[in-house]
C-alpha cells in the first residue's frame, strides 16, 4: 500500500506518454495515410474535386481563400460565390445557379461594373447588366451583387420550365437581351465555378433543392443526363478495340435515345456501305461486316462539345440545324451499320471536332457532368 | 511481471519502442488498405467489356470519309452571308426604337424559334456600332453554316439555317473584343 500513492503519478505519465506518441505518430503519418487514399483522384483521368454531388453548407463569399475556377479570378470568384450564396438562402436549386453564373459570365465577366461610360449609353449596372430604368431597382440596389441576384433569380423562378430548357434559353427569358445564344457559351465555366464552390454541386440533380446525385434519366445541374440506360459492353479504345472512339450501350431495340445535353443537331443520316463502297440501307439490320454507324446524329452542344448516337433502327426524329433540349427524345435504338446487335454507340467529342481525333472517353466525360453512363448500378 | 513492464514503458526507452511499434502499424495498415482498395471506384460504373461485342467490330463510328460540306445554293434566294450581313445591320439600327419597333426589323431574317427568343427584346443592349470588317462563313453541313461578323467592339456570331427554303438566322451570340 505504502507503494502505491507513488505509481499512480507514474501511471499517469505512461498514459499520458502512450497518448502523446499515438497523436505524434497520427500527425506525422496521417498526411501518408491521405496520400494513400486520395491518390486515386490525381490520376490524369480524374479531377481533384473528387465526384461528390455537392456539399450541404452554404457558400461563404468572404471566406479567407475561396477555390479557383479555370481563369476566373479572386473578385469573380467572390461575385460567383455570392450568387452561390444567395440561391442557397432562396432554395433555388443548383440548376439555378449555374444559369445565374453563366448569365453574369455574358453580362459583366463576373465583375461588378458601374457605369461604363461613353462605351454605353444606357443604364444597364452591376453582375447582371440590369437597367434602373427598366424596373430592377435602384442604381445602389443594383450594385450590390446580393440584390441583383435576388432579383435574378426572383425571374429566372416565373420562367415555366426554366429546370429543363437551354440554359441560353433560360438566361435569355430573364436577360431579354439583343445576342439570346451568348450564354451558352459560359455553361462549361460556370459548372466548374459552381462544382468547386460546393463539392461537385453542379453534378447534382438539376432541379431539386437538397443537393444528391441524379438518378439515371435525370439531369444534372450542369445540364447533362444519359442518352441511354444500359449497360456498358465495350468501352472506349479498348485493348481489344483500339479504334473503337466511343463505348457501346446494351439497348433494346425501339429504345427511346436522348440527347445528352441541350444543342444543335449537326447530322442527322444514315451512314452504312459494304467493305466494297456500295451504299447499304440504314432500315436494315446491319452486320459486323458493314461499314459505318447507321443511322446517326450528331449534335453541338455549349463549349463545342459534340455528342454522337449510332445504329438507330429508323430515321432520327431531329433534323439538321434543329435545337434540342437535353433529354428530348432524339431516335429509337436499333443495331443499324456495324453492329451485331442492338445498342447504342456513344461518342464524346472535343472542340467540335468531329474526326476520331477529337473523341474522348464519354464514361470520363460523362461522369464528370453528373450522368455516369451505365446501368445505374454501381 | 505487469508491473515491471509497465515501469520499462514508463522509461524512455519504452516510450521509443512505443513510438516505433505504433509508426509500423499505422504505416503498415495504411498500406495494407490502400494496395487493396480499386481505384476507379468513386461513381464510376465498371467497365463491363463482353468478347462477344468486342472481338468482331471495329471502329463502328461513322465509317464516310466525308468531303468538306458546301452550303446550299438557292435559286432566288440570298446566300447565308448576304443573310447575316442584312440581319447585322437590321440588328445595329437599334437607337431610338421600341423593342417591337426593332424586333420588326429583324422578322425577315430570322427563324421562328429565334423570333421567340427576340420576344420582349431590349434593343439598348445591343453592344455594337457598326460592322468594321469582312464576314467568315463556316459551312457545318449544307443546310447549316455560322457566320462572324466583325462588328466595333466585338464579334457577332451567327447560326443560320435553311428553314422553309431560305437561309434564316437561328441563333445569335456576342463576344467582346
Amino acid at each position: 500500500m505504502t507503494g502505491q500513492p507513488t505509481l499512480e503519478p507514474r501511471r499517469v505519465r505512461v498514459i499520458l506518454a502512450i497518448a502523446l506518441t499515438a497523436a505524434l505518430a497520427l500527425l506525422c503519418c496521417g498526411g501518408g495515410l491521405s496520400v494513400f487514399f486520395l491518390g486515386g483522384l490525381f490520376d490524369d483521368d480524374t479531377d481533384v474535386y473528387g465526384y461528390g454531388c455537392g456539399s450541404g453548407s452554404t457558400v461563404d463569399p468572404a471566406a479567407a481563400a475561396l477555390p479557383r475556377a479555370g481563369q476566373l479570378g479572386d473578385e469573380q470568384m467572390r461575385n460567383a460565390a455570392v450568387i452561390v450564396q444567395v440561391g442557397q438562402q432562396m432554395n433555388v436549386p443548383p440548376r439555378g445557379w449555374v444559369i445565374a453564373i453563366a448569365t453574369a459570365m455574358q453580362e459583366s465577366r463576373l465583375i461588378n461594373l458601374g457605369n461604363l461610360g461613353n462605351r454605353n449609353d444606357h443604364d444597364s449596372l452591376g453582375l447582371f447588366q440590369q437597367r434602373p430604368s427598366q424596373g430592377w431597382g435602384t442604381p445602389e440596389q443594383i450594385m450590390d451583387p446580393r440584390y441583383s441576384s435576388r432579383k435574378f433569380y426572383e425571374k429566372l423562378l416565373t420562367v415555366p420550365n426554366w429546370q429543363t430548357l437551354a440554359l441560353t434559353e433560360a438566361a435569355q427569358s430573364v436577360q431579354r437581351s439583343a445576342y439570346p445564344d451568348a450564354y451558352a457559351q459560359h455553361e462549361p465555366i460556370a459548372t466548374l465555378a459552381v462544382n468547386v464552390l460546393t463539392n461537385g454541386g453542379a453534378r447534382a440533380a438539376g432541379g431539386v433543392v437538397d443537393l444528391r446525385c441524379v438518378l439515371a434519366g435525370e439531369i444534372s445541374a450542369s445540364g447533362w443526363t444519359i442518352p441511354v440506360r444500359g449497360k456498358i459492353i465495350s468501352g472506349f479504345r479498348t485493348p481489344e478495340r483500339p479504334t473503337h472512339h466511343g463505348v457501346d450501350l446494351v439497348a433494346a431495340r425501339r429504345t427511346p435515345i436522348h440527347a445528352a445535353s441541350a444543342g444543335t443537331v449537326l447530322r442527322s443520316r444514315c451512314d452504312a456501305r459494304t467493305p466494297g463502297g456500295a451504299t447499304l440501307s440504314c432500315d436494315q439490320d446491319g452486320s459486323p461486316q458493314t461499314l459505318g454507324c447507321g443511322w446517326y446524329v450528331d449534335i453541338l452542344h455549349a463549349g463545342a462539345v459534340m455528342t454522337r448516337y449510332c445504329h438507330m433502327i429508323q430515321q432520327p426524329n431531329v433534323r439538321v440545324g434543329q435545337t434540342v433540349a437535353a433529354g428530348e427524345v432524339i431516335g429509337l435504338s436499333g443495331t443499324s451499320g456495324n453492329s451485331s446487335g442492338p445498342h447504342v454507340h456513344f461518342e464524346v467529342h472535343l472542340d467540335g471536332d468531329r474526326t476520331s481525333a477529337g473523341a474522348v472517353n464519354p464514361q470520363n466525360f460523362m461522369r464528370d457532368v453528373g450522368a455516369p453512363l451505365g446501368d445505374g448500378t454501381p | 511481471m505487469a508491473r515491471g513492464i509497465l515501469r520499462f514503458l514508463g522509461t524512455r526507452y519504452g516510450m521509443a519502442l512505443i513510438g516505433i511499434v505504433l509508426v509500423l502499424a499505422v504505416v503498415g495498415v495504411a498500406r495494407a488498405i490502400s494496395g487493396s482498395r480499386p481505384v476507379e471506384s468513386v461513381g464510376s460504373p465498371p467497365l463491363l467489356s463482353s468478347p462477344t461485342a468486342s472481338s468482331e467490330l471495329g471502329d463502328d463510328s461513322v465509317a464516310n470519309s466525308e468531303s468538306p460540306p458546301v452550303a446550299t445554293a438557292i435559286p432566288g434566294a440570298a446566300a447565308p452571308d448576304v443573310v447575316a450581313l442584312d440581319f447585322t445591320r437590321a440588328w445595329l439600327r437599334s437607337k431610338g426604337v421600341t423593342s417591337a419597333q426593332w424586333v420588326k426589323g429583324l422578322q425577315p431574317y430570322i427563324t421562328p424559334r429565334l423570333l421567340e427568343q427576340y420576344k420582349d427584346a431590349d434593343p439598348e443592349s445591343v453592344p455594337a456600332d457598326s460592322i468594321r470588317g469582312p464576314a467568315q462563313i463556316r459551312v457545318r453541313d449544307s443546310q447549316l453554316v455560322e457566320v462572324d461578323v466583325p462588328v466595333t467592339p466585338g464579334t457577332l456570331k451567327l447560326r443560320l439555317l435553311v428553314t422553309n427554303g431560305r437561309w434564316l438566322v437561328d441563333g445569335v451570340s456576342w463576344e467582346r473584343s
